[in-house]
């Protein structure tokens, strides 16, 4: 047994502490990295309370319900940067890979702290793997919200329509990796993949929104 | 582990044809600034994709496991929601009365969930899944009224054929010899002759919109409710059979996405270039 609690604060005060001596773009990256952390713990509590409901085994309940709550508590927080803040899209992208950066980290520092770090091939495995899938999910989530958005049909089947795709990736990958042999190599290389397969369209996206929002008259 | 070859095949093809979509639209997403109803397309596919992926590793990594409520689920659901966003967007700027559409829309729904709950005993699932193929059938039917893409007549033989499937399918529960005989001969053939019907319409509808060089926008929004409208009636048909009529309507459902594809497409273009003729920006 870990405790869960106490390694969140550990993590999260200096991250808020050095959260008030940054600027805008760092601050908020800073402040969705601990958000996510949050989400991530909360996230724990309530998969472990489904768990319990539902009287099903963790090993079950990680590789095809986690996801779900998972997925949900990331949308969350997002959810209330934009319709509280209003921010611009490139502002949501930052704020989206914080949180989803965030997530992966507490994740993976509770489960190396429960399983060991010993492997060191393993470890990097998983980081590469859990960290970049966390992070594809988060940008699916966003580039959904924020298209929406821009053309002013952020309504809620397109809401729950971004984050069914976040879901269904990050259920996949965990069912994948659930059981040992070729399926988890499948598992461990999609996030990889999809990344590599992303990267210029997103490039392209994030410079061409932050040109379009230079180019926008101050008021 | 027992395989269903024919099933296995049908999500293949399926896959190849998702696969096909999502590099279609991708381009066109681009040249368009991220036209948002392309983002909704590219995601419907993609959830699409993945839960068939989903379908085919679940059966080869956990085979024995029965899920009440799956990832491949939530998939059907954002993919239903995404490509009923995406003709709520097409459709925006036509107002009619929606009304009666609205109540045949709720009456079917609820008809499906309840047929789906009797027979698989899952409320989560059919509940979930029923709201959100009964908000797509909205879009649908009223994308369809929108660019009269049906008349008055086959409006209605369609509604009533759709209920008098649909009531047909409940004694179907109880595995009676009368009520199997009956879904033999007439309620399968009946589903598949209106199957027929709806690609000839969809056909005709994009050659309209090859042939003809005038009113290019109301010939792709027509094509793209007549080829939803379509998609709509083989997933109900799917929804209520079993077997080999299940596997056919499957086949079918694949066969329809590249009419969507392309009449969203093609509607994309056209919006595109009356926006670059106007002066504006691209998106």
């Amino acid at each position: 047994m870990i405790y869960s609690e106490n390694i969140l604060v550990c993590i999260v005060i200096p991250l808020l502490i050095s959260a008030l001596f940054t600027r805008k773009g760092t601050r908020r990256f800073l402040i969705a990295l601990a958000v996510g952390m949050i989400s991530c713990l909360l996230s724990a509590y309530i998969t472990g309370f489904v768990q319990f409901l539902t009287d099903t085994t963790p090993e079950k309940m990680s590789a095809f319900y986690a996801p779900i709550f998972e997925e949900i508590m990331k949308l969350m927080p997002l959810l209330f940067y934009l319709f509280v803040w209003s921010p611009k899209t490139s502002a949501m992208f930052s704020a989206a890979l914080g949180l989803g950066l965030g997530f992966a980290t507490f994740e993976n520092c509770c489960y190396i702290l429960s399983y060991g770090a010993a492997d060191l091939s393993y470890v990097m495995i998983r980081g590469m793997a859990v960290g970049i899938m966390h992070l594809v999910c988060a940008l699916a989530l966003v580039f959904g919200l924020t298209s929406a958005r821009r053309f002013r049909v952020l309504s809620l089947p397109a809401v729950i329509g971004s984050v069914s795709l976040s879901m269904v990736f990050h259920g996949l990958y965990n069912m994948l990796v659930s059981k040992p042999g070729l399926s988890s190599v499948f598992g461990y290389a999609m996030p990889v993949i999809t990344a590599v397969a992303i990267y210029f369209p997103f490039r392209s996206l994030i410079d061409h929104e932050a040109e379009s929002e230079n180019k926008e008259p101050k008021s | 582990m027992e395989i269903d070859w024919f099933d296995l095949f049908s999500t293949l093809l399926q896959i190849a044809v998702v696969a096909f979509a999502i590099v279609k639209i991708v381009p066109q997403m681009r040249r368009s600034g991220n036209a948002v109803v392309l983002v909704f397309l590219l995601y419907a596919f993609i959830c699409l994709l993945l839960s068939d992926i989903y379908w085919i590793s679940l059966g080869v990594v956990h085979p024995d496991e029965r899920l009440p409520f799956s990832i491949s689920d939530v998939a059907d659901i954002g993919e239903q929601l995404m490509l009923a966003s995406a003709l709520g967007v097409i459709f925006r700027g036509i107002k009619c009365r929606k009304r009666l559409e609205l109540f045949l829309t709720i009456v079917a729904s609820i008809g499906l969930i309840v047929l789906w709950v009797v027979w698989t005993d899952e409320w989560t699932k059919n509940v979930l899944g029923g709201i959100s193929y009964g908000y797509l059938m909205f879009m649908v039917v009223l994308s369809a009224k929108k660019t009269n893409a049906f008349n008055r007549i086959e409006a209605i033989i369609v509604w009533c054929v759709s209920f008098v499937c649909l009531v047909l399918s409940y004694p179907l529960r109880w595995e009676l010899v009368e009520a199997q005989l009956i879904q033999s001969i007439f309620f399968y053939p009946l589903m598949l002759i209106l199957t027929i019907w709806f690609f000839y319409k969809s056909i005709v509808a994009m050659r309209v919109l090859m042939k003809h060089r005038e009113n290019r926008m109301e010939n792709a929004r027509r094509a793209i409710a007549v080829s939803t409208s379509a998609l709509i009636w083989i997933r109900c048909s799917a929804y209520v059979s079993d077997g080999l009529p299940f596997t056919v309507f499957d086949f079918a459902n694949t066969l329809i996405i590249p009419f969507i594809l392309f009449s969203v497409l093609y509607h994309e273009r056209v919006r595109l270039e009356e926006v670059q003729m106007e002066g504006g920006a691209a998106v």
